[in-house]
């Protein structure tokens, strides 16, 4: 075989990454993701450990006082307005006659001065009694909230 | 290295072209870390879980209150500890019945949209009914009654107070 002695050029190892392809799909996922950031009916950020029950709805969105319900604590509209209740049960000397929690509803009236409104967004943790249910209810309708929604987690 | 004709010869810088072209790589990497720094923080935070919302009223004192004025009949619904689930009929027509527990507890909701069927075929009037659980049923069942009875009788409220 013949030998060249012309110099071949040297190959090029350097080059250089097309990344605006790259680019173009991370900006498709971010919008993707900014987009489907809280597309719930309602704005409602659950305490840590509470588990909203599943049903499927097709309500509209709204808007209200939130009253969640954990297994500790009793929140409105995030701030905790009871810490006394263990394993989502009021104490007995704070149940009235009408079933209504007094704790509750001194904070409720308070709210009710802040903001007007009937409606009630109720975000219970799906191992909650009934009987603790109806006092968050009824204290809510002593106060005039009447408008109860129960918040739920479309399993859709 | 990038070059200024994004060629990869650092000679280019000191070729032909002129100081002030308009040819140049745009510098992609810090978008990219950002882009990817931005999607890990949103995916981590957001909940894909969408929250709906499930209509209730209260037997008493609710914004719509339930009572006599539910038509020729009123139904009534009755969740108890053990599972077993009573549908209770009073006005024109008297009478219920039970859906009794599946083994283990478990509430029979297939039996119970099929019973309510049978009472709206009979009362097509019917339009809201009344729910009635004992003290420690939780509200997991409650919630998932409401769900079965909203299939067939739009409205529902909440009793027992």
């Amino acid at each position: 075989m013949r030998k060249s002695f012309v110099k071949r050029p040297l190959l090029n190892t350097q080059m250089t990454l097309q990344i605006t392809s790259m680019a173009d799909i991370f900006m498709i996922i971010l919008v993707f993701l900014l987009k489907t950031y809280g597309s719930g009916a309602i704005d409602v950020t659950p305490s840590p450990g509470l588990i909203i029950p599943r049903a499927l709805t097709g309500s509209a969105p709204v808007e209200g006082l939130k009253l969640e319900i954990g297994e500790k604590t009793v929140r409105i509209d995030g701030e905790i307005a009871i810490a006394g209740i263990r394993d989502y049960k009021f104490k007995s000397d704070d149940l009235s006659a009408n079933g209504a929690s007094k704790a509750l509803v001194s904070s409720l009236q308070r709210k009710k001065q802040e903001k007007s409104g009937s409606q009630v967004i109720v975000v219970a943790d799906q191992r909650a009694p009934y009987s603790t249910i109806k006092a968050v209810l009824a204290s809510a309708a002593v106060t005039g909230y009447t408008d109860f929604k129960l918040a739920v987690v479309n399993p859709n | 290295m990038s070059t200024i004709d994004g060629s990869g010869d650092p000679l280019a810088r000191l070729g032909s072209r002129s100081p002030l072209s308009q040819d140049f790589d745009l510098n992609l990497a810090p978008i990219i870390d950002c882009f990817v720094v931005l999607i890990a923080f949103v995916m981590i935070s957001t909940a894909f879980a969408s929250i709906g919302i499930l209509e209730a009223t209260m037997a008493a004192g609710g914004r719509t209150p339930t009572g006599a004025a539910s038509g020729d009949v009123r139904l009534r619904v009755d969740l108890s500890a053990d599972g077993a689930i009573g549908i209770e009929l009073s006005g024109k027509e008297s009478g219920g019945f039970i859906v009794p527990a599946l083994p283990g507890g478990r509430r029979d909701d297939v039996t119970l949209s099929r019973k309510l069927g049978e009472v709206k075929k009979n009362w097509p009037g019917l339009k809201q009914a009344r729910l009635v659980a004992e003290n420690t049923v939780a509200y997991k069942d409650v919630v998932s009654s409401i769900e079965v009875i909203r299939r067939t009788v739009p409205g529902v409220a909440l009793d027992g107070f």
